[in-house]
């Protein structure tokens, strides 16, 4: 089981493409309102505050091969990232974190991190570099 | 002493007030303009930067005081544990305090290496128990979370009144310091007897303190 925190676009997007490929979704967000973009999926939602070892019990985060943590809240995912390593000994930890201080700190304490705003900003800078290097970027590429 | 505090509105306020008239040296990152604008006009030697205390630019600002001590003092948990991360990793600020609110995270705050964690909750719920609930037995003080020392009340029901000291089987690590008897202080030694109206303080072990109880009250 994969269990994901935070219902915002990337977890509900994330959810999504792992339950079309056949994975269990468990998915955790304070607000009912944001499992909307989920209705009509097979994914296990469940409402609760995320820092709490009792919520994330119930949610089944001692069941999850991994935890993805990618609510838009970074002082929340990071201390959710702790309490997945430290209290329930999960390996397998993706954590959001967009402040590149606090990004360093994680990374250098073994942690996957992602960085949405950070990474699209570079892809933009790709992007308009290879503009200004003549003609269009090339759209399949991308950047990173 | 230096003192970066990071947050907490209002209580950030009085905390300054209070450690500025002890002679304390302070920086101060906080949220709302209105509050920063009365810390500058009492006292215009604070660093102030008006902002998010988690943000680190700003904190690193507020540090020009090379802080001996940080203070995580926001309303969110997470938000003290980022202070506190940041503090301790990018900083190098030997100590760290953190008010927390969900007692429950006091242990995760203690493996970050936060020195001192500040729960209003526990604070309200052992004053709760000590001092508004009328007991029997009063936890005064806790010493290194395994010592306490507390206060009992023998009534004329208590097992132990008429009876000398060394007569009495007490749980170990556990001796009767003093007793307050017709408003005045009287250091017990194994002869005295036991009266109903003593006010016994105690020395114990946290882990005997109910025993204790029990054999001084009967119940």
């Amino acid at each position: 089981m994969i269990l994901i925190i935070g219902c915002g676009r990337l977890g509900a997007s994330f959810a999504q493409r792992r339950v079309a490929r056949g994975d269990k979704v468990t998915i955790l967000d304070f607000d009912a309102q944001n499992f909307q973009a989920l209705r009509d999926l097979p994914v296990r939602t469940m409402v609760g505050m995320e820092i709490d070892t009792e919520v994330l019990s119930r949610a089944g985060i001692g069941q999850a091969t991994c935890v993805i943590i990618v609510s838009r809240d970074e002082n929340t995912n990071i201390m959710i990232a702790d309490l997945a390593r430290q209290h329930f000994h999960i390996d397998q930890i993706i954590v959001r974190i967009d402040n590149p201080e606090l990004r360093a700190i994680y990374e250098a304490d073994g942690f996957e991190v992602i960085s949405p705003i950070l990474e699209a900003t570079l892809s933009l800078e790709a992007k308009l570099e290879a503009m200004k290097g003549g003609g269009r970027a090339d759209p399949d590429r991308g950047g990173r | 002493m230096q003192i970066l505090i990071a947050g907490g509105g209002k209580v950030g306020l009085h905390l300054i007030r209070t450690l500025r008239q002890r002679g304390h040296v302070i920086g101060l990152v906080e949220r709302d303009p209105r509050v920063c604008k009365q810390i500058v006009a009492e006292f215009n030697e604070i660093v102030v930067r008006v902002g998010d205390a988690t943000n680190p630019a700003l904190l690193a600002e507020a540090n020009r005081i090379q802080a001996d001590v940080v203070i995580a003092a926001c309303g969110r948990d997470q938000d003290n544990y980022a202070i506190c991360k940041m503090a301790r990793k990018l900083f190098d600020i030997p100590k760290c305090v953190a008010r927390v609110n969900d007692p429950r995270n006091e242990t995760l705050f203690k493996l970050a290496g936060v020195d001192h964690t500040i729960s209003v909750t526990t604070m309200v719920t052992n004053a709760i128990e000590t001092q508004i609930i009328p007991a029997e037995l009063t936890n005064l003080f806790t010493w290194h979370e395994r010592m306490a020392m507390v206060e009992i009340e023998l009534s004329e029901h208590s097992p132990v009144v008429g009876t000398r000291i060394r007569k009495l089987d007490f749980p170990p690590g556990s001796i009767l310091a003093a007793i307050w008897r017709n408003n005045g202080p009287l250091i017990p030694d194994g002869e005295t007897e036991l009266r109903a109206g003593d006010e016994i303080f105690a020395v114990t072990m946290k882990a005997q303190q109910d025993e204790l109880r029990r054999m001084l009250l009967g119940h």
